[in-house]
């Protein structure tokens, strides 16, 4: 079987700068993977990479047999490709319910509708407060919002970019469960975390990234178990 | 007070005028943060395409049901010098310094002018008048002629044509921006283009309709400059789209309600001090003074203008 998503030899630079320096992985359909690895490992830029807001220097990119390396940024999601990106990136001046209609934005079909009201069984909180501009949101609520938004387009495969960043510890754990039923549900999922622990606990495989390199790869319970992921990731000696 | 009132009829014409005009720079600093100082020349143009459309089609008619088919016309060859000027000459350089496209706007703005200007009388097999002085503006029925008289208030029909003008179009842009897809789609890409990007939203066709929408509404202010000076130039663009551009950033750039408010805004400042300001510095000579004074009073005070949001930098 062919993967999902086939990331070879990719290597992504800012000018001269090498931010990710020939990584190879992959996913496929039906995994939580998870690329993990401290600030400026390159994680972030992997992924804008896949999602053609950036252009790789060398490799290449296959999502469901098409290469994505030529691909304008705005087709990718109507590909079956959804990004959350770091930081949420909620639309701040539109309302809940515009920033979910924006998530379906490349979609012509009826059921935009019927998966508002799915979106809002995830997220209660986002129905009761479906008018009110999204830039009043709480952290935790926009994450909600961001999550929300993309999967309004339907996505096989769905990245999230450190959804837990800043979230209480409640609300991290919210954030957390809401991946595993996402999964439940068929949705395929590239997790990019630096809460090691509960990205490798869910995930079905995970990659550990250093300064552009992938210095570690294997199940997620193999790195839980692995002594250097404890060391560096989990805080522990 | 009859004065006051008759002031402020003609600043609610000429602030119509002026916002008309001032979406146009506005919608497109929205976007891609671009001030298309070739703005005004779009205004001209437009007002050039009506006068062809007339006469080419109509020589001669006065009948109002020709002016629906002239402010097509003006908006054919607005948006049509829009849409190129955006692909030309900023698309290439949407990466470039911010200094480049700006001094990019003052070439464009020349070239059109000189464009108009030598060539428009010279068009073959059509029979234009030569545009290097003033061109007679055809009067069409109904809305030019006989003004109305309230009182001792005037009011020109033009003016009616003009204010009523600004309301359809801003009731439309509002729709628009709020009721229709590809309006949210713009709004996302104001607020983060590369997010917008990722909801599948094509930046490049957002910047075209931008460029458009600003160009459709400076058109129709052309036609109304037209019917109410009776007569258009190829330098028309330039006060125009000062006043313009100096009414969107006193409403806030970037802001479109901003835009409309700040031409009104201006143009019944202008008016009020033409009639009310005393001794030397009253009177017509002294407007465009108080127009500016006015810009750097509210750029002092907020500099965000009148209804622009903070701006603040995006991480
Ligand atoms: N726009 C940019 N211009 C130049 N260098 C950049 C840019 N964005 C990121 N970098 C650099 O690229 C490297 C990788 O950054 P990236 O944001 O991908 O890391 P990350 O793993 O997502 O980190 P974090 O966990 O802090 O989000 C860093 O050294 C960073 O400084
Ligand atoms: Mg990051």
């Amino acid at each position: 079987m062919s993967a999902m998503l086939e990331v070879k030899d990719l290597e992504v630079a800012y000018g001269k700068i090498k931010a990710v320096k020939g990584i190879t992985f992959d996913v496929q359909e039906g995994e939580v993977v998870t690329l993990i690895g401290t600030n400026g490992a390159g994680k972030t830029t992997t992924l804008r990479t896949i999602s053609g807001l950036l252009r790789p220097t060398k490799g290449s990119i296959t999502f469901m047999g098409k290469d994505l390396t030529s691909v304008p940024a705005h087709e990718i999601v109507s590909l079956g490709l959804a990004h959350s990106p770091e930081g949420r990136r909620i639309f701040p001046k539109l309302t809940v319910e515009e920033n979910l209609l924006l998530g379906a934005f490349s979609r012509k079909d009826r059921e935009i509708d019927s998966d508002l009201q799915a979106a809002y069984e995830l997220f209660p909180i986002l129905e009761e407060r479906s008018k009110q501009p999204a830039g009043t949101f709480s952290g935790g609520e926009q994450q909600m919002l961001a999550m929300g938004r993309a999967m309004m387009s339907r996505p096989k495969l769905l990245m999230l970019d450190e959804p837990s960043m800043g979230l209480s510890p409640l609300m991290m754990k919210r954030i957390m469960s809401t991946v595993t039923t996402l999964q439940e549900q068929g949705t395929t999922i590239l997790l990019v975390e630096q809460n090691a622990q509960a990205a490798l606990k869910r995930a079905t495989k995970g990659y550990v990234l250093e300064v552009g390199n992938i210095v570690l790869a294997g199940t997620g319970q193999e790195l839980l178990a692995s002594d250097d992921v404890r060391k560096a990731y989990l805080g522990e000696d | 007070m009859d004065a006051f009132a008759q002031q402020l009829v003609n600043g609610l014409t000429l602030g119509s005028l002026y916002a008309l005009i001032a979406v146009g720079y506005t919608v497109v600093y929205g976007i891609v943060q671009l001030i298309n100082f070739a703005h005004g020349e779009v205004f001209m143009i437009g007002a050039f395409g009506a006068l062809s459309t007339w006469l080419v089609l109509f020589k001669g008619q006065t009948g109002l049901w020709v002016l629906p088919i002239m402010i097509i016309g003006a908006i054919i060859a607005s948006v049509v010098t829009a849409v190129l000027m955006e692909r030309i000459a900023y698309r290439p350089l949407r990466n470039a310094p911010r200094l480049a496209p700006l001094i990019t706007a003052i070439g464009i703005s020349v070239f059109l002018q000189e464009f108009v200007r030598l060539f428009y009388g010279r068009v073959p097999f059509l029979d234009f008048p030569d545009a290097k002085q003033k061109v007679p503006f055809p009067q069409i029925d109904v809305v030019t002629g006989k003004a109305f008289e309230i009182g001792n208030v005037t009011i020109q029909r033009s003016a009616v044509f003009t204010v009523g003008a600004l309301i359809m179009c801003a009731a439309a842009l509002w729709y628009f921006v709020n009721r229709t897809k590809m309006g949210r789609g713009m709004q996302a890409v104001s607020q983060d283009p590369d997010t917008a990007r990722l909801m599948g939203i094509n930046v490049d066709r957002v910047i075209v309709v931008a460029f458009a929408i600003g160009a459709a509404l400076a058109a129709i202010a052309g036609v109304a400059q037209g019917l109410q000076v009776t007569n258009i130039n190829f330098k028309m663009g330039f006060l125009a789209g000062l006043k313009a551009f100096t009414a969107a950033v006193l409403g806030g750039i970037g802001n479109v309600w901003g835009a409309v408010v700040g031409g009104v805004t201006l143009g019944i400042v202008e008016a009020m001090a033409v009639q009310f300001i005393p001794g030397t510095f009253g009177g017509s000579p002294w407007k465009d003074v108080w127009a500016f004074a006015l810009l750097i009073i509210v750029l002092v005070f907020r500099p965000q203008g009148l209804l622009g949001a903070k701006v603040v930098d995006r991480a």
